[in-house]
């Protein structure tokens, strides 16, 4: 199965660990991903996604419910988990394509944003995803939250 | 160097992962220059392992400064932090009643309509 895990995290956004699940809590992304923050997508977008501590809310990569089990007769390949990219795209795709989402708040160097939408990941499912971001006055953009509201 | 570079530098050591959080904060108690502080703070808005401790070193040379406290309280809540996000709006408030960037934090961890509406309304009043 592609997914990464880091910790008791999984981003695993289909077949959630249910030990991680049951855990209730999820940990700031290792070092491993980190490294991956500095990263450009494209030109315009940088993706950043923290998953919180003792956070009441459900991130976005607990959301999704298990995959469906396929039929016995049918021989169909169970849904395959999306991988981290696949994750990260979503949300960036998402992010994109909003139009007129008016800031939070401001300082110096950009904007807060937030926006509630309907996600579909890669299985089809759809999530209603609360996703909070930054959005630099270039125009790149650091998404640093999702999470089901 | 200048104090500048110096802090972006190791501002940026820091999101690459190449000093620990300790460290970073350790070296932050040379920083005393709040404004440097703040605009540091500023560009890193949304890279909490940088921006927070940074805010929090300016709080520690300038404890009243409402913006200070509110533009952390944004970064909490940026990274869904909102009960942290939800003190540093308290602080602001008993700093400054009508701060205007309060107000906007206020509204932005508001779930009801009918306060939100107050809030920016309360905004609009402040900004005029």
């Amino acid at each position: 199965m592609a997914s990464l895990r880091s910790g008791n995290f999984s981003m695993d956004l289909v077949n959630i660990d249910s030990s991680v699940a049951a855990a209730g809590t999820h940990r700031r992304l290792d070092r491993k991903w980190e490294s991956v923050r500095g990263q450009r997508f494209d030109d315009r977008v940088r993706l950043i996604v923290h998953s919180m501590d003792n956070q009441p809310k459900t991130p976005f990569s607990r959301a999704l419910p298990p995959a469906s089990p396929a039929p016995s007769t049918a021989r169909r390949q169970p849904a395959r988990a999306p991988t981290w990219e696949q994750q990260k795209q979503i949300l960036l795709d998402t992010v994109t394509k909003l139009a007129n989402v008016v800031p939070k708040g401001t300082n110096s160097a950009g904007s807060f944003f937030e926006a509630t939408v309907d996600i579909e990941n890669v299985a089809g499912q759809k999530v209603l995803t609360t996703i909070r971001w930054f959005g630099y006055k270039d125009g790149s953009i650091v998404i640093s939250t999702a999470f089901v509201p | 160097m200048n104090p500048d570079e110096n802090l972006n530098n190791l501002a940026t050591k820091r999101l690459n992962g190449e000093i620990s959080g300790e460290q970073f904060r350790l070296k932050l108690l040379t920083a005393s220059d709040v404004k440097l502080l703040k605009r540091i703070a500023e560009e890193f808005t949304p890279h909490p392992e940088v921006s927070v401790p940074v805010y929090q070193r300016a709080l520690e040379l300038d404890s009243r400064d409402p913006d200070t406290v509110v533009d952390l309280g944004f970064v909490h809540w940026l990274c869904g932090e909102d009960t942290e996000a939800r003190i540093r709006l308290s602080q602001a408030y008993r700093l400054d009643p009508g701060h205007l960037k309060s107000l906007l934090l206020d509204a932005a961890l508001e779930s009801d309509p009918s306060r939100i509406r107050k809030l920016y309304a309360s905004v609009l009043e402040t900004w005029y």
